[in-house]
């Protein structure tokens, strides 16, 4: 079952979406599955990709790439589920979202982490915590809890 | 502690629930000593308990309420119908003093309680010395069970041989087993016991020396021993007519008679009941221990406890695992199904069996009767009647139907709901009820029984009916159904669940706060369940409930459709078709005509796989949609399918069409079908 979030660590954990480098606190991250046959719900947002069984319960999938404002692309061998556990309305809650890669695990300080640019690009900064530079490539920290709050928004984060 | 007082919460909750059902039977039994002795006994020990725990305003009201049916056991009144809606809303009072942090707010309503306690004591029963003499009443209701002129006291000599452990038989259930037949005073006898060094552990070397106070005969006591009359030395013999275990003379007496082997002749009926008199003192201050087998007769007062408590908490795991279990099973279903391995197959079928024994098993547990909740009804039935001048008389049958502990929690709501509107709409005044010659008394009728692995339960009452010209032109009015609307009576009685009817023309303080019948009806389905309504003019309503017995499993069938899988719950479900493309009209109205009936259908390949082609055989489901059939038309019908309901989570609580999914025995997943909300969506 989903553990207490924890917060505060300095670790996050990053990963691909397009051409973007995307980070999520380490505590928030509780697992990394391969992809798998996914149950299609039929009437539901685009981006909701389905269901799967996880370990006996039933683990929603989202699509990170739509989710995110991305064009929808084949799946790779390096295309995996990200099981994040989010809060909502108070509940930590099991929740996978289809990642094009996963990297590795960093440590930013508060200080190294600059608030999102509220223009240009397209992001909105609502969904991020901050962006912060690894060898001059930007990587933006998400605010998980926010994303899937506002599951109907579809997240205008990139505009290739 | 505090884990303490949540427990005694829990325990006053429950004397709260037996005091009202007490009153709620007093109203109609008003002689029913029984009843008020058990009124008052629960008074007590919430009196008791309560100051113990630090509840003590809650102690405080209940002493004088105490005092009040002291009036009433004592026999120097009769309880009258004041009494008892006084003593119902101290009850409600009561209910918020169960603090232990008490505010200004607690200390005035338990003034209040107290002084119109008092003022109704005094009005009842004007000599003031009566009134505190609880105390000493008490001691007299213990003193007196003593007196059982039906008790005979025996002496039992038990001797068993050295070697009675050898067969496994442990002396001490025999005298447990006494000890529930009677009053015992038992005395062990270690004269055997030889020196440490010779003591054999396996050996018993223990004799007993018991007397029993009984109403049981001689025969009753040589059967505790029957499996042992062989290897123990048993004598009983008749002490004395009467309970006399706490005379110490007569017993002193008996076992001098007994050392010098002489005879000793039984005491005498009077004999013994001279010596109660002298000793009436002694007897009355002793603590007995039969308390539990005084035979009552009144169901109310039936005490003795066959039952566990269970943490709720616990059942709820219970039942998680039995679920996940039944997974498992499945999923080694598919295995043997696959390995073909016949020695396989015999434990599968055997788990299989025994897992579906202790789901039942596990359902059973969870299950509680409609009864528990049935003083509810009876409360708002009394209360409301007085309020609205009705006077109405509650019905009830079938109450012990049970149904799964979560249901019976979220349907009290809707029925208090439905109860309160037959009151309020429903059962006229009496003048209205006089002019139609019906009658003076109303009559709201709760019948509960089983159906399949439906629950019905039926709330109907005798008033003026619905009207559907008049539930039309409102629903028109409403702007819910158009003036070209043409609709069935059926169709129009079920308008009133709709949002925003109110049946009422002046909004009451009874029912009508807004909340209407659909809110009634939201949660019925919430729970997987239906509400319909039947009714005729002046003659009477009828609210029928249907629910399923559990929500946490379904009997369902697997379908499937392209590549996933569908459960439709079997509740739902009339008959399963095999359809072809031809038979599927598409033309302006989507119907398939099946044994000569026109039945809309929603093909769920169409609307659920649009890439995929239509295989041209597929099958109809049809499942019941209020009186009406509709068809769920899918691929294939797999099997029948017991189904263990997952939520699919908070995320996707905007997906109503599918109440949750179903793990597969190969570990894929089944979405589960609300019939009804995919229905309302396609039809």
């Amino acid at each position: 079952m989903a553990s207490e979030i924890i917060s505060g660590l300095n670790s996050y954990f990053t990963f691909r979406i397009g051409s973007e480098l995307f980070a999520v606190n380490i505590g928030n991250v509780t697992k990394i599955l391969g992809l798998t046959d996914i149950t299609k719900v039929p009437n539901s947002p685009r981006y909701f990709k389905g269901i799967i069984n996880h370990f006996g319960d039933v683990l929603p999938v989202f699509d990170g790439r739509i989710k995110f404002g991305f064009t929808e692309t084949e799946y790779t061998k390096n295309t995996c589920i990200l099981v994040l556990v989010v809060e909502i309305e108070g509940q930590p809650v099991n929740t996978g979202v289809i990642v094009d890669s996963v990297e590795k695990v960093l440590i930013f300080e508060p200080e190294q982490i600059k608030s999102a640019p509220t223009v240009g690009k397209g992001f909105n900064s609502e969904f991020i915590l901050g962006i912060a530079t690894v060898q001059s490539e930007f990587v933006i920290i998400l605010n998980v809890d926010k994303i899937f709050s506002e599951e109907e928004i579809n997240l205008i984060i990139a505009v290739e | 502690m505090i884990l303490f007082q949540e427990r005694f919460k829990e325990e006053v909750r429950e004397y709260f629930e037996r005091l009202e059902s007490g009153l709620l039977l007093l109203e109609h039994e008003p002689e029913n000593f029984q009843v008020i002795d058990e009124i008052f006994r629960i008074m007590h020990s919430m009196k008791g308990s309560g100051g113990m725990f630090g509840f003590d305003l809650l102690s405080d009201v209940t002493h004088d309420l105490e005092s009040l049916f002291d009036i009433f056991r004592s026999k120097k009144m009769q309880v009258n119908s004041e009494v008892i809606s006084f003593t119902l809303s101290s009850i409600d009072g009561l209910q918020h003093l169960l603090t232990q942090e008490p505010t200004e707010e607690h200390y005035l309503l338990a003034k209040k309680l107290k002084e119109e306690a008092v003022m109704l004591i005094k009005k009842l029963n004007p000599s003031p010395a009566e009134i505190n003499s609880d105390e000493n009443t008490n001691e007299r209701v213990v003193g007196n069970r003593p007196l059982d002129a039906n008790q005979i006291t025996y002496f039992i000599a038990f001797k068993p041989n050295e070697n009675i452990f050898e067969n496994g038989t442990n002396p001490l259930y025999l005298i447990d087993e006494l000890n529930a037949l009677g009053e015992c005073n038992t005395q062990m006898s270690f004269d055997q016991l030889p020196d440490l060094m010779q003591l054999d552990p396996g050996k018993c070397y223990t004799t007993w020396e018991i007397f029993i106070a009984t109403t049981e005969d001689i025969e009753t006591l040589q059967d505790v021993f029957i499996f042992v009359n062989d290897k123990a030395t048993i004598e009983i013999e008749k002490v004395s007519t009467g309970n006399v275990i706490h005379v110490e003379a007569i017993l002193a007496d008996f076992l001098n008679t007994r050392i010098n082997s002489e005879t000793w002749t039984p005491l005498e009926p009077e004999l013994a009941e001279d010596i109660f008199q002298e000793d009436e003192k002694t007897v009355v201050l002793t603590e007995t221990k039969q308390s539990g087998e005084t035979p009552k007769t009144a169901a109310f007062s039936n005490t003795t406890v066959d039952s566990i408590r269970v943490d709720s908490q616990k059942i709820d795991q219970y039942m998680n695992l039995v679920s996940e279990l039944i997974t498992a099973q499945s999923r080694l279903d598919m295995l043997s199904l696959k390995l073909h391995n016949s020695d396989l197959e015999l434990i599968t079928e055997s788990i299989e069996k025994i897992s579906r024994q202790l789901r039942d098993n596990a359902f059973d547990m969870s299950l509680i009767p409609l009864q528990s909740i049935a003083v509810r009804f009876k409360r708002l039935i009394h209360d409301l009647s007085k309020t609205l001048d009705k006077q109405v008389e509650l019905a009830t049958d079938g109450l012990d139907t049970e149904l799964d502990k979560s249901i019976i929690e979220k349907l009290i709501e809707p029925l208090l709901h439905i109860i309160r509107n037959s009151l309020d709409h429903g059962i006229e005044n009496k003048e209205e009820r006089a002019a139609k010659s019906k009658n003076e008394v109303g009559t709201i009728s709760i019948k509960a029984s089983t159906v399949g692995s439906y629950v019905q339960i039926e709330i109907s009452d005798d008033g003026r009916g619905l009207d559907a010209a008049k539930i039309r032109t409102k629903a028109i009015a409403k702007g819910i159904i158009t003036e070209h609307d043409k609709l069935s009576e059926y169709e129009i009685f079920n308008l009133i669940f709709e949002p925003g009817f109110s049946t009422s023309e002046l909004v009451t303080d009874v029912s009508g706060r807004g909340v209407g019948l659909d809110v009634v009806r939201r949660k019925v389905q919430e729970m997987r369940g239906s509400v319909e309504i039947e009714s005729e003019l002046n003659l009477f309503t009828k609210f029928i409930l249907k629910l399923p017995l559990s929500l946490s499993i379904i009997d369902g069938l697997l379908t499937r459709v392209g590549d996933n899988y569908y459960v439709i719950p079997s509740s739902a479900v009339k008959k399963i078709f095999m359809v072809n493309q031809q038979m599927l009209k598409k033309d302006f109205r989507q119907v398939v005509e099946l044994e000569g009936n026109q039945i809309p259908y929603m093909n769920m390949h169409e609307e659920f796989e649009t890439e995929l082609d239509l295989p041209e055989n597929q099958y109809a489901v049809t499942v019941s949609y209020g009186n009406q059939s509709f068809g769920l038309v899918v691929d294939e019908v797999v099997r029948e399918y017991q189904a263990v309901i997952k939520s699919l989570g908070k995320l996707l609580n905007s997906q109503d069409i599918f109440s949750g999914a179903s793990i597969l025995g190969n570990g894929q997943l089944a979405l589960v079908i609300d019939t009804n909300k995919i229905i309302q969506k396609y039809s």
